[in-house]
């Protein structure tokens, strides 16, 4: 494949907006630099240039696109229940940051335990499904309205990216905690004691 | 409310005066600014349409399709693009002169 069709194919992931009025000058405006440039050097720090400045652009392009969609577009229900959502993740980047999740560390007492379970896991799951469920809010909503199709409406991140974000982000944590160590001591959970025998042992010698 | 001064980019301003004269198309603006800066400014084509795409958004310059070539765009100045150069321009010069006055440019300075 030429290059000048990668680089069109790499255009696609600019904003739609920004595609359609700019993408096929940005093409055209490159082939005249190639074009005029003989040394095979120059031509070669065309190429280096146009192919590092674009992981820029897609991102700044997106990230302005998705700051007004957020400011102009997102309903407010988004807005407050992923500001929700980040407020139930912040415990557990608070513990993971000073190392309270390392379970050699971890106290046994019941009291800590029963908080550590509710900050560490307990919160990311309450964060996860308010995304989800604001997610659902967002599909039928927009469905009951009619404005869109509901395949397209469900899969349309660009006005209720907040809650998808967090609400991904709260997911993965979920998913890093079942399979974390501490867990087990904490949840007692016996499909875990079965995958991951030495954490149980370690649970057994604690208690 | 005072009127502010210097409020473009250096790349926003390169275009707007290279636009000053007469309509040109992308790699029209990128040669004229690479020769109005003796080389020192070379645009890529993501600056180039980023910073047209936002002067475009603040109304100072505009887009007409060429006739001979449909697939071709030229950019060219509005009257607010226009009067915003001048305001930039008419800042510079105000800030050369007094540069020369406190002889801060020294030898090596611009001599117009």
């Amino acid at each position: 494949m030429k290059l000048i069709n990668v680089y069109r194919k790499v255009l696609g992931a600019y904003p739609k907006s920004y595609q359609k009025d700019y993408a096929g000058e940005m093409v055209r405006t490159l082939e005249d630099m190639l074009h005029e440039e003989p040394k095979i050097t120059k031509r070669a720090r065309i190429w280096t240039t146009a192919f590092a400045e674009l992981p820029i652009y897609v991102v700044k392009l997106n990230a302005a696109v998705l700051g007004r969609s957020y400011a102009l577009d997102t309903p407010d229900y988004v807005k407050r229940n992923a500001a929700v959502s980040i407020a139930c993740v912040v415990p557990f980047l608070a513990l993971l940051s000073i190392n309270e999740l390392d379970p050699s560390v971890l106290p046994t007492a019941p009291r800590w335990t029963d908080t550590y379970q509710f900050l560490a896991i307990g919160l990311p799951v309450l964060a996860f499904l308010l995304c989800a469920a604001t997610v659902m809010r967002w599909f039928f909503v927009r469905r009951m309205s009619g404005t869109r199709s509901s395949n397209n409406t469900l899969v349309d991140i660009k006005h209720n990216w907040p809650v998808v974000l967090v609400g991904s982000f709260a997911f993965i944590i979920v998913l890093f905690m079942v399979g974390h160590d501490s867990v087990h001591c904490l949840t007692d959970n016996p499909v875990n004691a079965l995958h991951n025998p030495r954490a149980t042992l370690q649970c057994i010698e604690k208690d | 409310m005072k009127k502010q001064y210097n409020q473009l980019p250096q790349v926003a301003f390169s275009i707007l005066l290279a636009l000053s004269l007469r309509p040109r198309h992308g790699y029209e603006i990128m040669q004229q600014v690479a020769e109005d800066s003796d080389g020192k400014l070379t645009l890529s084509p993501g600056t180039l349409y980023g910073s047209i795409k936002q002067l475009r958004e603040r109304r100072l310059i505009e887009e007409q399709t060429a006739t001979s070539d449909s697939r071709r765009r030229y950019y060219y100045l509005t009257d607010l693009g226009r009067k915003s150069l001048e305001s930039e321009l008419e800042h510079y010069e105000r800030s050369l002169i007094l540069a020369r006055k406190r002889q801060v440019l020294g030898d090596s300075g611009v001599q117009v």
